[in-house]
């Protein structure tokens, strides 16, 4: 694996998260790439879109800081965490103001310089008991 | 837990590089139930974080409560079938991709849930354990 590309998982949460550039999906996750995310799989920039539009009409000021890494033949593991402020209503309920604290642990596949595969690993219960929702009900943010 | 599983379990983990050895050896002692044995493979100071999985989500610190909080939460699901997905090792730390199913004792629900377990070691022990578990995707009455 080269620097770059041991880089890339850095990378995609400071660009796509931290900046906020949309585009910056399509230049790092190859059309093919499949990111599983619990039960629920989507396919490229194209599959990802929804979910990322869906958690920034819910929160803004999104900051993520990337804990730790390692990596290992093709895959690289980061250890995150998340803190972003409930401020729209894309989640389907009215924004609190809560600044919410999350962690996650990202495994990220890649090849040729992109990601290819990843699967995504997030305190999803934690945000929703944050935000004073209904924590434990059958609500599911997938990314697709 | 499931024979078939547990097999599966350990001979994903079986090596003979530190850390794995390590995990294989705590996997090993939590799969018999031999909770004592999984104490002699975390440090004095060992920590774990669950998240994601509200029932069984917390933090708790040090060897006595980490094994304590192990045996519990083991002791309040049956017919577990992990298997992992993926390991990756580097340096002092091993990230274990798992996927699992199983059954709460006290209300007869199945659960499907897809974590990572991250392993950060010290001194030929686990000194953290940090799982996140990618919420539940499935609950089952």
């Amino acid at each position: 694996m080269t620097e770059h590309e041991r880089d890339l998982g850095r990378r995609w949460f400071e660009l796509v998260w931290n900046q906020g550039r949309r585009e910056a999906i399509s230049e790092l996750l190859t059309p093919e790439a499949v990111i599983h995310d619990g039960g629920t799989d989507s396919v490229g920039p194209d599959g990802f879109y929804p979910f990322f539009d869906r958690l920034n009409a819910a929160f803004s000021e999104f900051h993520v800081n990337v804990e730790d890494s390692i990596a290992e033949d093709d895959k690289i593991c980061v250890r995150w965490s998340c803190s972003a402020k409930h401020t729209g209503d894309g989640l389907g309920m009215p924004p609190t103001g809560v600044t919410i604290h999350i962690t996650g642990i990202s495994i990220l596949r890649v090849a040729g310089g992109k990601l290819v595969e990843g699967w995504q690993n997030w305190d999803m219960l934690g945000m929703m008991e944050q935000i004073q929702s209904r924590a434990k009900s059958a609500t599911y943010i997938g990314a697709a | 837990m499931d024979p078939e599983y547990s097999d599966r379990l350990l001979r994903t983990v079986r090596t003979a590089a530190t850390p794995q050895a390590v995990l294989h050896a705590a996997y090993d002692a939590i799969i018999r139930g031999d909770f004592a044995a999984f104490a002699e493979s975390v440090t004095e100071d060992v920590e774990l974080s669950i998240r994601g999985f509200g029932p069984l989500d917390g933090t708790w610190r040090g060897r006595a409560d980490v094994v304590a909080a192990t045996r519990k939460n083991f002791a309040e699901i049956d017919s577990q079938q992990p298997e992992i997905e993926g390991v990756i090792c580097e340096g002092n730390s091993a990230a274990v991709l798992i996927r699992e199913n199983g059954v709460f004792k006290s209300t007869g629900q199945s659960y499907s849930v897809r974590g990572v377990q991250w392993f950060t070691f010290a001194d030929g022990k686990i000194q953290k354990i940090d799982e996140i578990l990618a919420s539940i995707w499935k609950i089952e009455n």
